[in-house]
């Protein structure tokens, strides 16, 4: 499936560090329906070293949120961590941090040290300390059918 | 003798089926972990945990669980739907359950149960404990038999193939088992 990216790089206040952008966000949009996939966002934002370019690939941020939307634009997961690697190209992200994960929808929750988001297979590689919260029943019979 | 080991197997499984408060919740520890989305999966491995409270704990090396979400969209999905159930769960290596049963007197009693390989699915409900499986009561152990099933729906336990029950001495004290009368002669 093509995707575009549709972005927006929004620069608030003068960069305290060359080539540092604060409050950094970009959504990024499905190319044949264009809603939002994918929204990252943060408190700060460097190109990652070798990054060149009116967008660079790869970002070096802190306080990154990381959203990811359903079909109707809804919120799914989100992603939260002090600081992180974002490439909004591939849209993966990774940190060798801590971080929390959390989805209102079934109530998951879930912290760690260390992850990788596979943005394109929708999964999540964590490397240390996992904890899952989730609401969820190991014993729970099928309701009734009508 | 089936009527016996029937007899047995009710002692070591006293545990009787009662309306059991079950939380909502699943607590999984692990060092590592892969959750992919997109399908439910949830893979942990190394010093896995699972604690269902009221229902089980469970440790085991490995842990592949499926939980699905619902994906209609603007949906939450919550215990009792097919997509707030766990479909499926398989637990490798050096596994270790407890089973927590509310006793007929409000009283909450414990199994312990150890194997290799621990399965469930959501069709059947039954936890299936394989690989040497081990069970441990308050009333005594079970060992050399072939699987041990627990079906989560009546919270009851049965066994498949042969096996090897060491109760507890006292359990069966006041039994009227080996306290009936019989025909040896009296003592003068």
């Amino acid at each position: 499936m093509a995707l575009a990216l549709a972005g927006s790089v929004l620069a608030q206040a003068p960069a305290p560090a060359p080539g540092t952008i604060r409050n950094w966000g970009i959504s990024l949009r499905d190319g044949a329906s264009g809603r939002v996939q994918v929204r990252f966002s943060s408190t700060e934002a460097v190109p990652a070293r070798g990054g060149s370019g009116l967008m660079p690939a790869v970002w070096e941020v802190t306080g990154l949120r990381l959203e990811t939307f359903r079909a109707d634009e809804s919120a799914d997961f989100v992603i939260e961590a002090p600081a992180c690697r974002v490439n909004v190209t591939t849209r993966d992200a990774s940190s060798p941090g801590s971080f929390v994960a959390h989805r209102d929808s079934d109530g998951l929750r879930l912290t760690g040290i260390g992850f990788n988001f596979d943005n394109a297979r929708q999964r999540l590689v964590v490397s240390n300390d996992v904890r899952i919260e989730i609401r969820a029943a190991l014993v729970q019979t099928q309701p009734a059918k009508k | 003798m089936i009527r016996i080991a029937a007899l047995l197997l009710t002692v070591l499984f006293s545990a009787v089926t009662a309306t059991a408060q079950l939380q909502d919740r699943i607590q999984l520890t692990a060092t590592n972990a892969v959750l992919e989305f997109q399908d439910g999966v949830y893979h942990l491995w190394d010093h896995v945990r699972v604690e269902s409270p009221g229902v089980l704990n469970l440790t085991c090396d490995d842990l592949r669980a499926v939980l699905p979400q619902d994906k209609t969209p603007g949906v939450t999905t919550t215990p009792g739907t097919a997509a707030g159930r766990l479909q499926s769960l398989v637990a490798t290596g050096h596994v270790e359950i407890e089973f927590f049963q509310i006793g007929a007197g409000g009283t909450t009693n414990v199994v312990q149960a150890s194997g290799d390989k621990a399965e469930y699915g959501a069709t059947e409900e039954v936890l299936i404990l394989t690989g040497n499986p081990r069970i441990v009561t308050s009333s005594g152990t079970m060992t050399g038999t072939d699987a041990l099933l627990y079906d989560m729906k009546t919270r009851s336990m049965r066994n498949r193939g042969p096996y090897r029950i060491e109760l507890r001495s006292d359990v069966l004290r006041n039994s009227v088992l080996f306290n009936r009368g019989t025909n040896a002669p009296k003592s003068r």
